[in-house]
């Protein structure tokens, strides 16, 4: 089931300038919106490394 | 999402039993009907024990039962099997995809024994069906009707005027930011924290002093978070006690003398006292006088008879004049002449004259000497026989004057009591009195101990920025450490963005949850323009306004805050962007007369929108009522007990 469409909104609205930041959120937001979260440290450690590791920093 | 079927096996009294809810012209409304006692909170119960393993509405009667039934217990035994099986089936659909929840448990009887439940989601999307276990399966339903909030989808009928009673605020609060998933946006800030924490930890590793502004960080964090949660411990008590004040206000509008009258009540009881024993003193007083006077008065008639003869005759000089006769023979016998009286020489016409005197005493009566010397003594009794009446009139006035202020008492107690008696349920009353009154002690403590504790956590939160800029620029000085700021910037970054979208939505939701809670009120309610608005304060407390401007929430009638909570309930579903279904267990049974009809027409509006599926006695299904619902009702079903097996089917 999808997050509230309305915190997805705020998002972009808030994140408008970075997008990096707004498909960082988007992404965890979709996490946790998602039905397999499971232990939520490795999936949320994925994907800070994808944004701020040696790929998100270039 | 809506319920296609239920299925129930095994279930109390329940052996086989299938609900079906079929969608039909455009009224998703489906009734049950049965009699108390044949088991049609028990339906909610085997959904709410589906869902969430828990049987909130079980009656007393079921507490102690076992949770399977006896005729499935009867078949396993003479299939010759010793295991009994329960289970509760939930066809559902939302938007096209179908969904089953399943929870089962088996049972042994003989030894008994419970094994632990099963549970599943299996969500079937786009033809392709996949199944959930275990925890994924809770968190399914969680997402879908969370179960801390579940009784806004599954209510008690005869709960529903106490929907907005002081203890559900935290719950309505608890609610809002459940099933607007604004929970979900505080989970990924702390988890945001969580994730920094970590990256300082491994800059800490990299660096010494950065390990000891991290760990002096983390501290502050610490504290702070601990300052924050007594000060939403402390918020919350404040609310409580404002609610419950503010409650209880509305609930002894026009009785708040009664304290007063019983005060009064009681001074006037004890002045009666007062004044009966002054009364009975008085009482004493005349009495004792009368008694002392009876002589007196039993004598007067004659003494005054004597004391007037006594008087008329000493006046006619009918009496000798009362002269010692001793004194008058010593002087005329005494050797040297002399008056024992002046003690000047006695003259011989002086003698002569003591000799006639003693002469004239020579004849007077022995009687006269009688009266000469009772006379003062008959004085005294006419005297004060005389002064009785006034003395009397004295004392009979003192009695008269406290008999008087004790009327007066008696009949301002007459009037306390007639007014007290007007209270229909006088310890109650008291009893919330003295609550308001507890509760404005512990509120005005807690308004105090909210100021020092606030305090503090605006002092911690103004060091927790020093050490950050602390720890920031020492990042900054350590090459190696920049990358993991640069991460860390980021992630605090994110932790911002989150943060205000919860700030945001939260303001927003209530906001929006206000004008929508008013808009569905206005529109079910068959009194117009009585109500203004709906406000609901920072703790969610919510507060019906009447056009005067005070508050009534609490002084409404049941229909009306039964018809609150529906338009609440509507108006959560509709704000937080849910659409489940509700499941009303004797929905009109705190509604009566005219109000019940209204109620139920408003229902009938309801379920153009959502799935209404609603469990009736016989009694409450008057038909005022089925007129109402049997021509829209996809669904109308009417359950029966079969008593010998105690089992319920449907008719």
């Amino acid at each position: 089931m999808a997050l509230n469409k309305k915190i997805m909104e705020k998002l972009v609205q808030e994140t408008k300038d970075d997008l990096a930041m707004q498909n960082f959120l988007n992404e965890i937001f979709q996490l946790e919106g998602s039905n397999n979260l499971g232990w939520y440290t490795k999936p949320y450690e994925a994907i800070v490394k994808k944004y701020c590791g040696k790929e998100g920093q270039e | 999402m809506r319920f296609t079927s239920i299925e129930i096996e095994g279930f109390r009294q329940y052996h086989q039993l299938t609900l079906n809810f079929p969608l039909e012209h455009h009224r998703d409304m489906h009734i049950l009907v049965a009699d108390n006692g044949v088991g049609k909170t028990n339906i909610l119960n085997a959904i709410t024990w589906c869902l969430y393993e828990e049987e909130p509405h079980l009656g007393n009667k079921s507490k102690s039962l076992p949770r399977y039934s006896l005729k499935s217990k009867e078949e396993v035994e003479n299939k010759g099997l010793d295991k009994i099986t329960v289970s509760v089936k939930i066809y559902a659909e939302d938007n096209g995809n179908s969904i089953l929840f399943h929870r089962t448990q088996q049972y042994k009887h003989d030894p008994f024994f419970e094994f632990k439940s099963e549970f599943s989601v299996t969500a079937t999307i786009s033809e392709e069906a996949k199944i959930f276990a275990d925890d994924e399966a809770i968190a399914y339903v969680d997402r879908y009707m969370p179960k801390k909030v579940r009784q806004y989808f599954f209510f008690d009928g005869e709960q529903l005027d106490k929907y907005f009673i002081t203890d559900e605020s935290s719950k309505i609060k608890e609610a809002i930011r459940a099933i607007s998933q604004i929970d979900v946006l505080t989970r990924i800030y702390k988890r945001l924290g969580e994730l920094i924490t970590g990256k300082r930890n491994e800059a800490a590793k990299k660096a010494p002093d950065i390990k000891k502004y991290n760990d002096q960080l983390v501290d502050l964090q610490n504290t702070k978070e601990q300052i924050s949660y007594s000060l939403n411990e402390v918020d919350q008590q404040i609310t409580l006690s404002e609610a419950i004040i503010r409650e209880n206000t509305e609930k002894l509008s026009g009785q708040e003398n009664l304290p007063d009258l019983n005060k009064k009540n009681i001074e006037l009881h004890k002045k009666r006292i007062q004044l009966l024993e002054i009364q009975d003193k008085c009482k004493q007083k005349l009495f004792r006088f009368i008694r002392e006077m009876k002589v007196a008065l039993s004598l007067y008639p004659s003494a005054k008879a004597t004391l007037d003869m006594i008087n008329e005759k000493e006046a006619s000089h009918a009496l000798p004049p009362n002269i010692d006769k001793k004194l008058l023979e010593d002087m005329l016998h005494s050797e040297d002449g002399l008056c024992t009286i002046c003690h000047s020489p006695l003259k011989d016409e002086s003698k002569s004259h003591i000799q006639e005197l003693m002469e004239l005493l020579a004849v007077s009566s022995e009687t006269s000497h009688i009266l000469m010397g009772i006379k003062s003594e008959l004085v005294r009794i006419v005297d004060e026989a005389q002064a009785y009446q006034s003395a009397r009139n004295e004392l009979m006035a003192e009695y008269k004057a406290t008999q008087v202020q004790l009327d007066d008492c008696e009949a301002e107690l007459r009037t306390i009591d007639e007014e007290i008696n007007k209270f229909q349920d006088n310890e109650k009353i008291i009893e919330l009195h003295n609550e308001s009154e507890n509760h404005r002690k512990i509120l005005d403590k807690n308004k105090e101990k909210r100021a020092i504790i606030k305090h503090n956590y605006d002092d911690i939160c103004q060091k927790e920025e020093e050490a950050q800029n602390e720890l920031t620029n020492a990042l900054a000085k350590e090459k190696e450490c920049e990358r993991i700021k640069s991460t860390i910037d980021f992630l605090s970054r994110a932790q911002i963005i989150v943060s205000k979208i919860e700030k945001d939505m939260m303001d927003e939701v209530r906001a929006k949850m206000e004008v929508r809670t008013m808009e569905y009120f206005e529109k079910l309610i068959w009194k117009k323009g009585v109500y203004t608005k709906i406000t609901l304060d920072s703790n969610y407390q919510l507060e019906l306004i009447h056009r005067d401007g005070y508050s009534c929430t609490g002084s409404c009638s049941a229909a009306e805050r039964s018809l609150l909570a529906l338009s609440f309930t509507l108006a959560l579903h509709e704000v937080s962007g849910f659409n489940a279904l509700l499941f009303i267990d004797t929905p009109v049974s705190r509604v009566t007369g005219q109000n019940r009809v209204n109620f139920a027409k408003v229902l009938a509006e309801v379920c153009k929108q959502k799935q209404l599926i609603m469990a009736f006695t016989p009694d409450e299904y008057t038909d005022n009522i089925s007129s109402i619902f049997e021509p829209i009702a996809s669904s109308s079903v009417k359950l029966k007990m079969n008593t010998d097996e105690e089992i319920t089917y449907i008719v």
